[in-house]
């Protein structure tokens, strides 16, 4: 049965939160095993392009994903939730496979934050694509009050291959920035991010420093400690240090999470508004450490908390 | 279940909020934004606890609790981030203390106090933000405003959706939409934390009564649920009545009479009962209540089909304004000020319809927070007021006039009357003041009744009677939670708590009435045969408006910057 295989497998969702997929399956049954099926096309992250790969190459094995749940549990209604840019290049496609199988679109918000999962859900509902708090998860009241499971796109392609037995614990990782071969390759999901620079042809050869996890979300390494996996999203982005400006970048970053969330929570509509204002008028250490502690401790969603993990290393990485 | 609470082990039972349970066993949690009325919006970040020792906090309004929870409700690292985020709210939140609904009192500063907050360690976010004017009766100013969005959610739950969510560059705001209408009922200004929104005159106003050339004679009415909550102004418990501190007060300031809205109420009672009649005959009903001026505006613009339902019947204090003009000497003379719970009222008396030989019954509204300010700043120490009785001859009101201001109120007085005047016996009260869907026979018929007070719910009997028409045959609608007890006007905070205990006050007052039901009042039998002209008293009409544009045409939404001058900064 294709639960226990893919608790076998200890299949981890590919949405970057590192969530085991059969806990989700696990709960969605206690729940019922009835309810609504989400496949999370949202790619919101900046440097993130897998998604736009998988439905340019493979996007027959993502619907196998999908037939796959519907196969397995009793699901009312399975929704496409995708970006507008990855809709227009592949309408074609998708309505084709989506029309036969009575699987309905729905298409993102232009925000980051629009792609968490309860933002996805709030969406769908026809509502903002604000985040809602969590517990309850989606398995235990999800979208319209049922039990919801949502998947990564990149996840379902993973369950497609699960259950044709060729699943050998391989994701697909965006490869970017100061390299020689940008693009996306598909290799052992415990690589070290060295090896995965090392196998790709990617490993420079003047000093730098890499964000692993995705351009907003990513934490910034040093060269010496790239002997680890790379967490969250498969997304390496390679900087050359002698051009890297700290505080260029922090800009950016804060930039991009402030018109990226959805200012409900004042840690993240302040907090990151405050960041950017003393990046560009002057830095209070003080006051930038308080700021990144409200929004690792008590920011509503995971934006918040991610956003001071990411500052954090950003700020620290010429000591490590 | 059992659960720790600092330590303590705690029994509960249900599913209740950490934030609910807290406050249950007497542990202060902070916090800014929840209202018990509206849906959480988890915005504030201010009632963050811990839960088994977890690294990141939660917030109590939000988390419900389960068996074995372990809560920490205050450690340095709690209140650090408590503290840091009410510096944060305070860079976007304009001070303007003084000039604020909720001075005294205010919770942002009672926070700032405890917590030992540097109010201006950031330049404030929003000092260019502009002040939202809504058809001169509500004002948004959004320099004070917190984002925390209850304003968009109890205007969502009233059905109204007038205020709502517009990105602005990197930011979210509330603005006003441009295709709805206010209906000025002003659940905004009592659901928001930071003062943001208040009505219009609420503090340069309070004395414009006082302006004329002095010669005028100044008369002063008061609503039923004014002379309870008024008592909330001064610190005294809700529910305490104040009917006679508040008519010596409204003396001391410069009233030359007072007088009691509810004797215009058993005229509108009588009115509305004949109105009654004449559709029962006809077979014209379902009649709706009007004397809620929010809720005739929520038909004229959302539900336009339903205009010819309203009764006609103007609402009490409108009739009584009108009264007192009538029997003056010199009408040109009298200032007439109500005394109301609410906001919707001051749109009210700029109806132009409602003038009576060309002069508004009504020239001032006051609200019941208004009236606080005024005692406040003329410096009237309202506990030691003596005990005075409303003016004659129109101090004589039934019971049932004076329960206009509880939900249900209006329309079980109206069947009172409709019911003596057709058969000349009492109804039966068995289930009428319990039932929100009280029936009962007459000439054989059956007639089903509504009562419904909050918009939320007045949608969906609505959309009932779309579908079929004779599904109620009377209703009374009230626009506020809890009818008028819980009106835009009352003092601050307003919560289901505290509109019950204002209920029972309320309703405590008309028990000792010498007269429970209008027909029984003698009194008003005499000033029908004073007056003259009594269509024009009685009786209005109401528009319908189908097209958007038109919404706020008369009544514009205005943006005004503000100078520095007007904050006052603490």
């Amino acid at each position: 049965m294709i639960l226990k295989k893919i608790k076998e497998a200890s299949l981890i969702g590919r949405s970057g939160s590192r969530f085991p997929v059969h806990d989700k399956w696990e709960s969605f049954l206690k729940n019922g095993g009835r309810g609504y099926l989400i496949c999370n096309a949202a790619e919101g992250e900046p440097g993130a392009f897998k998604d736009k790969f998988l439905l340019k190459n493979e996007i027959d094995r993502v619907f196998e994903g999908i037939d796959v749940v519907n196969n397995f549990f009793q699901i009312e209604d399975t929704f496409f939730y995708i970006k507008k840019k990855y809709y227009k290049l592949f309408k074609k496609e998708l309505l084709e496979r989506s029309k036969k199988r009575g699987v309905k679109i729905k298409l993102k918000e232009d925000r980051y934050v629009a792609g968490e999962e309860t933002a996805v859900i709030s969406s769908i509902e026809g509502k903002r694509a604000d985040p809602k708090g969590k517990p309850p998860y989606p398995t235990e009241i999800g979208l319209w009050g049922k039990p919801t499971i949502v998947h990564n796109l990149e996840t379902f392609y993973a369950i497609s291959e699960i259950a044709n037995n060729n699943y050998n614990g391989e994701r697909f990782f965006c490869i970017t920035g100061d390299v020689s071969r940008e693009g996306v390759f598909k290799l052992k999901e415990e690589l070290s991010i060295k090896e995965v620079l090392q196998k790709t042809g990617n490993y420079p050869d003047f000093e730098f420093l890499v964000q692993a996890g995705g351009g907003a979300g990513g934490i910034f390494i040093s060269e010496m400690n790239i002997d680890q996996p790379c967490n969250g999203l498969a997304v390496i982005e390679v900087y050359k240090k002698n051009d890297f400006d700290k505080n260029k970048k922090m800009i950016e970053i804060s930039n991009f999470l402030m018109y990226g969330n959805c200012d409900k929570c004042t840690p993240c509509r302040e907090g990151i508004y405050r960041i950017n204002e003393m990046l560009k008028k002057g830095f209070d250490e003080k006051i930038f450490n308080e700021l990144l502690s409200v929004l690792e401790k008590s920011s509503y969603c995971p934006l918040g908390k991610n956003a001071s993990k990411v500052f954090k290393s950003l700020i620290s990485i010429d000591e490590n | 279940m059992k659960i720790k609470l600092d330590g303590k082990t705690i029994e509960v039972v249900g599913k209740k909020t950490i934030l609910e349970i807290a406050k249950e066993h007497g542990v202060d949690i902070p916090f800014l934004c929840n209202h018990p009325d509206i849906c959480v919006t988890g915005s504030c970040r201010i009632c963050v606890v811990r839960i088994n020792n977890e690294n990141r906090c939660r917030s109590a309004c939000d988390t419900v609790a389960v068996e074995g929870m372990d809560i920490i409700t205050s450690d340095p690292e709690i209140e650090k981030i408590r503290k840091t985020n009410l510096e944060l709210l305070f860079s976007q939140h304009r001070e303007e203390c003084e000039d604020c609904v909720w001075n005294p009192g205010c919770k942002l500063l009672k926070l700032a106090e405890k917590y030992e907050v540097k109010i201006n360690k950031y330049v404030d976010r929003k000092d260019h933000y502009p002040e939202i004017g809504f058809g001169g009766i509500v004002e948004f100013d959004s320099s004070k405003c917190i984002d925390c969005r209850n304003c968009i959610e109890i205007c969502k739950k009233q059905n109204v959706s007038f205020l709502e969510m517009e990105g602005k560059g990197h930011l979210f705001e509330v603005v006003p939409a441009k295709d709805r209408a206010c209906v000025y009922c002003g659940q905004c200004i009592i659901h928001c934390p930071a003062g943001s929104f208040e009505s219009v005159g609420e503090f340069e106003g309070v004395e414009d009564a006082f302006k004329g050339s002095g010669d005028e004679n100044i008369v002063f009415q008061i609503a039923p649920a004014a002379r309870v909550s008024i008592s909330e102004e001064f610190g005294l418990d809700p529910g305490t009545v104040s009917t006679g501190k508040l008519i010596s007060g409204l003396k001391k300031v410069g009233a030359d009479k007072v007088f009691d809205v509810s004797f215009g109420a058993d005229f509108t009672t009588i009115e509305e009962a004949k109105e009654f009649l004449e559709k029962f005959k006809d077979d014209d009903l379902p009649l709706f209540t009007s004397c809620c001026p929010s809720w005739v505006r929520f038909v004229e613009f959302y539900y336009p089909r339903f205009v010819d339902n309203l009764t006609t019947v103007r609402s009490p204090h409108i009739i009584s304004g009108a009264i007192i003009k009538s029997l003056a000497s010199d009408p040109e003379k009298t200032t007439v000020v109500s005394v109301m719970p609410c906001v919707s009222k001051k749109y009210e008396i700029r109806r132009e319809e409602l003038k009576v030989n060309g002069l508004n019954p009504v020239d001032y509204v006051l609200t019941v927070r208004e009236v606080g300010r005024l005692f406040r700043n003329k410096d009237i120490d309202f506990e030691k007021l003596p005990d005075s009785s409303f003016d004659d001859p129109f101090g004589s009101a039934s019971g049932d006039a004076v329960s206009y201001g509880v939900a249900g109120g209006v329309m079980e007085a109206a069947l009172r009357q409709a019911f003596f005047m057709k058969t000349g016996k009492k109804i039966k009260e068995k289930n009428l003041k319990e039932r929100s869907d009280f029936s009962f026979e007459l000439e054989g018929k059956e007639i089903k009744t509504k009562k419904i007070s909050g918009l939320s719910q007045a949608v969906k009997v609505l959309e009932g009677l779309k579908k079929y028409p004779k599904l109620f045959d009377y209703l009374e609608f009230m626009s506020c939670p809890g009818g008028c007890i819980g009106g835009g006007g009352q003092p601050m905070p307003t919560n289901e708590d505290i509109r019950k205990k204002r209920r029972k006050g309320l309703i405590s007052t008309g028990t000792d009435k010498k007269w429970k039901s209008a027909f029984e009042n003698d009194s008003v039998s005499e000033i029908y045969k004073q007056l003259k002209s009594k269509k024009d008293i009685f009786h209005t009409s109401f528009r319908a408006e189908r097209n958007p544009e038109n919404i706020n045409k008369k009544w514009p939404i205005k943006n005004r910057l503000k100078s520095k001058t007007d904050g006052l900064k603490i």
